[in-house]
Formats: C-alpha cells, structure tokens, sequence
C-alpha cells in the first residue's frame, strides 16, 4: 500500500503541489492526468524521493519515503519521458550495472536476470546493441526492463509514450498491460487511450491539487469537475482561437499535423485537412476571431470541423454570397457535409464532416 | 673531406659519443618521466575537482580549491615552476618532482574547466536515472556521468597534454635535465648549432604525434559507441 499524504511542494516559490493526498493499492494502476503545470510531474518526482515535499508524508508499506541524496535503492522504478538508458554501455549492461554496483549481485547472475527481464520485453535478441541502435519503443522498454532489474515494489513512469511514435506507443504500452499484474504502477500521462487501456483509477490534477479522481469509465464519460470537463475535452478535440486577420498560419498547421499524428492519420490525410481548414478560412472574416474545433471519432474513420464566428447576415458557404467561389467549390469537394446555422446568441455555427477516403490516404 | 663525412662527424660528435648519448637519454628519460606524471596528476586533480562542483555537499571544498587552480594558471609555467622550486619546498625536493606537482597543478587549471563544462553536459536525466537505481554520487559520476563527458572531451584534453608536453622543456630552469637542458649543453660542448636543435625539435613534433595517435587509439577503443 502506497499512502500519498496531504504533500505539498514549491519552486521558486509557486506552488507546484497543494496538499495532494491519495492511496494506491496492491498491484493498482493509477494514471495521473491534467494540464501543463498542473503539478503531475512534481507528484512524481516527490513519490520518486528526486524532491523532497516540503509538508506531507510518502509511505510505502507503512514505511516513510527519504530523499535520495546520498545513494541506496528505495525499491521505486522510474521509466522517464527522455528513456535516460546509459548511451555509452550496451543495453546488457545497462540493465546488469545497477544489480552488480548497487545490490551486490554476482555479474552471472545479474547476466541470468537480465535476460530474462529483456524476454518479458521482448528484447532477448537485442543484448549486445547500444541505445542508439534501438527504436525509440525499443529503447523505453529497455529502460522498463532495467527498472524491473531492481525488483522495484512500485513503478512510475513520467509520460512514458510522449517522445513515441504510435508504433513504439503500442510496444510500450503492451509491456506496461503485462506488468499491470505484477506491480503497483503510476502513470503521468496526457495519452488517454494508455489510460483507457491500463488504469483503474484515474487522478486529475489541477494547478496542483487533486481536482477529480475515479474509475476510468466514469471520470473519462462523466466527469464531474467542469476543469476536468474542459481538460478531456482539449484532449479529444483540436481547438484553436484565431484572433485576427494576422494569425500565426505556421503554429496552426503544427497542430493540426499533430493532431493528426496522434491518431495515426497519414501525411496525405493531414494535408487534406489542412487543405479545408485553409481554403475555409478563405472564406470566413478573420477580423473578429472565430473558434476552430476539429474532432476525431475515437471508434470510426470520422473527422469534423466546426468553427463557431461572432454574429453575421452573410451566409459564407452560399454560392451567391461566397467571397471566393474556387475556395468554395474546393471545400464542398472536400466534405461530405456542410451545415451553416446560428446559436441561441445569434453566434454563426459552421459544420463540416470531412470526407472519410481521404483521411484513410497515407 | 666530403659533405657526407662532414655530416657523419656532426653527428657522431652530438649524439653518439658517451657523454651525449648519456645527456640525452637522461633528458629524454627525465621529459617522459615529467610528462607522464604531470598529466597523471593533472587528470586526477581535474576529474576530482569536477567531481566537487557538481556536489552541492562539497562546495565549501571545491570553491578554495578552483580559485587556487584558477589563479595559478594565469602565472607562467616556467615562474610557477621556479616558484615551487626555490620557495615552496626551498630547493629541498628532487626537481623531477617538483616539476611534476608545479606542471600537474598547472595543468590542472585548463582541464578542470574542460571536465566541467564537458560534466555539466551530460545532463541532470543521466544523473537521476543513476539516482533512482540507487547508485551513490562518486558511483554515478565514475560510472555514468565521467565516461560519457570523456567521449566529448577528448580532443581538448589531447590538445592540453600537447601544451604539457612543451612546458616540460621549463625543467631546465630548476637545474633539472631534460631533453632541451641535455641538447643545450651538447650545443655548448661542440659548438653545433644547427644540429642539435633540429634533433630536440624532431622529437618533441614526435612525441606530439605520438600523444595524438595513442589518444585517438583510446577514443577508438572505447568511445566510439555511436
């Protein structure tokens, strides 16, 4: 049992933690989801002894969480965002230096261990390779293994498929199912489908208190905070605020690319939906600022654009008083559904369903 | 008498009799001899020193201790030489010795600021994830953190054990008789000029063919991981 109790931390004094307390139970996996700088991290750091709370206690087993200064092995593995594998030792060494220097383990048997450790990673074949040689999924999963080494009686990991492509994600993420049923894990992560995938509670922090916590199937579907709301929503969704005329186009194509990536969605696809969101803005005033919202289905190949303007007569997706007929024309070929209406605050509400081969292209 | 056999004579009269063989071999023994410990000590001083300053425990150690280093590589070598020579130990100590502690000390000044900056790059992740297996800090930096910054570092270090290499040729300022002190005093005894400095020029441009080689050898051997 891991017992998180009322820790609270500062740096550079801003408070990074504020009061957070929560248990974790045996062989529970917990993901910790929120914002940047909502304080998931520091939480983290603190359960890894890196940083010390300045009030609260951490105990595992009933025993009281020190700071590592001084060296010794406080039995918590973490796998960090940047992978941090030994770059100058082959990934046998990576993993037997550690048994051998710290717990005092023979170099057969620390050998013996190691390998064993890479089969459950699935990397038995890879011994005698150095880091720079691996995948990025591989590489993670080394790291994993080498933390596993130790015999560690929790495991954190720090954004663990950030850094990953969606290939490595799901190497990644297959290891970390496996070792669901062996050790107590926490999860920082802003990748919801890991959560949906290995959780059983989730925490949702918030400018660094715990602002939600629950089963993964209530706090994901009906979340009761409106920050947490407003959270899993920016996490579905692509939203994007143009302001004026002069907005920055370069950072807007960013997010759409990686919005698309993130769902795996071919170069092809990402330029197709950049194409409609251009040749739609062509169409629209930029002057007042408008909302865009672009949406992905989780279960089918389904993608929608939404854009919400201040107040306007102009119907802007009509042929007769379209101010760019070729942008028109480009968008309707496009799309397969295009609806212009007007909210209860006479706000203008565009909706374009984006067509389905396309996003499918590579 | 021919220009040939003129030459044979030169060289026989510079470097093959008893007493210039015997001059030279000394000098060249007492060169290496300075030269090797000095950088020995030099790269201990250095890495210990690193090791210090990115310890917050040992602060209050390594501020005096890089303030020395730092303020006595801005003095000559060859003073510093004669400093320690005549007025730290008093003409007491052997001056093969004395030069090795005044040129490693030297030495010192530059490569502690190599090791640091080459340390500190490495990055703090490396550090952590040493931590988190429970490494102790001299774990983590002599089997993490130093390897790593050698790598990276490694071509200035040559190029400091070259400028070691020549303040060795200072020695002959303590009564010591190295490889310039030995051809010196050949040049007095025959009169020969020309002879016995192309000699000692050759041999230093060797001996700093050699440092680079054996170096690059190292690198090959066991930093060439990417």
């Amino acid at each position: 049992m891991i017992e998180v109790s009322h820790i609270t931390k500062s740096y550079h004094g801003k408070k990074a933690l504020d009061n957070v307390s929560f248990r974790l139970g045996k062989n529970e996996t917990v993901c910790i989801i929120g914002s940047m700088g909502s304080g998931k991290s520091s939480l983290l750091r603190c359960m890894a002894g890196l940083d010390f709370p300045e009030h609260g206690t951490i105990t595992i087993d009933g025993r009281l969480l020190e700071q590592k200064t001084a060296g010794g092995y406080n039995h918590i593995g973490m796998v960090f965002q940047n992978i941090n594998l030994f770059p100058h030792f082959n990934v046998l060494h990576n993993l037997t230096l550690a048994p051998i220097n710290v717990l005092g383990m023979s170099k057969e048997e620390a050998e013996e261990q190691a390998y064993q450790q890479l089969q459950k990673v699935g990397l038995s074949e890879k011994a005698s390779l150095f880091p720079h040689e691996l995948s990025a999924g591989q590489r993670q999963r080394v790291a994993i293994a080498r933390c596993l080494m130790m015999k560690p009686r929790l495991m954190l990991f720090d954004e663990p498929t950030s850094a990953l492509d969606p290939v490595a994600t799901a190497e990644v993420m297959d290891v970390m199912r496996k070792l669901k049923k062996e050790i107590p894990q926490v999860v920082v992560t802003h990748n919801i489908s890991l959560v949906k995938e290995i959780a059983d509670r989730i925490v949702f922090m918030h400018n660094g208190k715990v602002c939600e916590e629950g089963a993964p199937a209530e706090l994901l579907n009906t979340p009761q905070q409106a920050e947490t709301r407003s959270f899993l929503s920016c996490q579905k969704n692509m939203i994007y605020r143009i302001e004026h005329v002069h907005f920055d186009r370069p950072e807007l194509n960013a997010r759409i690319e990686c919005y698309c990536n993130r769902f795996g969605l071919g170069t092809q696809a990402f330029h197709f939906v950049q194409l409609v969101v251009e040749e739609l803005l062509n169409l629209l005033p930029l002057e007042d600022g408008l909302d865009l919202v672009l949406s992905k289905s989780d279960t089918e190949v389904r993608m929608s654009l939404d854009v919400k303007l201040p107040s306007s007569e102009t119907m802007y997706l009509d042929p007769m008083q379209a101010e760019d007929d070729l942008s028109l024309s480009i968008v309707e070929g496009l799309c397969e559904v295009m609806q212009e209406t007007t909210d209860e605050e006479g706000r203008k509400l565009i909706h374009l369903e984006l067509n389905k081969e396309r996003l499918l292209m590579n | 008498m021919s220009w040939f056999q003129d030459w044979q004579e030169q060289i026989y009269r510079n470097f093959l009799t008893d007493d210039a063989l015997h001059l030279i071999l000394g000098g060249f023994q007492n060169t290496l001899v300075i030269f090797f410990f000095g950088a020995v000590l030099a790269l201990i001083l250095a890495s210990f020193l690193a090791y210090l300053h990115i310890n917050h425990k040992w602060q209050w150690l390594y501020r005096p201790l890089h303030w020395f280093v730092a303020t006595i590589h801005d003095v000559p070598a060859v003073v510093l030489m004669m400093f320690f020579y005549y007025v730290v130990f008093w003409g007491a100590l052997n001056g093969v010795i004395v030069s090795i502690i005044a040129l490693g000390v030297y030495t010192t000044g530059t490569l502690e600021k190599i090791f640091k900056i080459h340390i500190t790059q490495v990055g703090k992740e490396q550090y952590e994830a040493g931590r988190m297996l429970g490494f102790t800090p001299w774990q983590i930096y002599r089997l993490i953190i130093l390897p790593q910054a050698v790598k990276s570092m490694l071509p200035l270090v040559i190029g400091e054990m070259k400028v070691l290499l020549r303040a060795t040729s200072y020695a002959g300022y303590i009564a010591q008789k190295d490889l310039v002190k030995a051809v010196d005093s050949i040049r007095v005894q025959t009169e020969d000029v020309f002879l016995p400095l192309l000699f000692v020029s050759l041999l230093y441009l060797f001996l700093s063919w050699l440092i680079g080689k054996v170096f690059h050898l190292l690198h090959v051997k066991f930093f060439s991981y990417d």
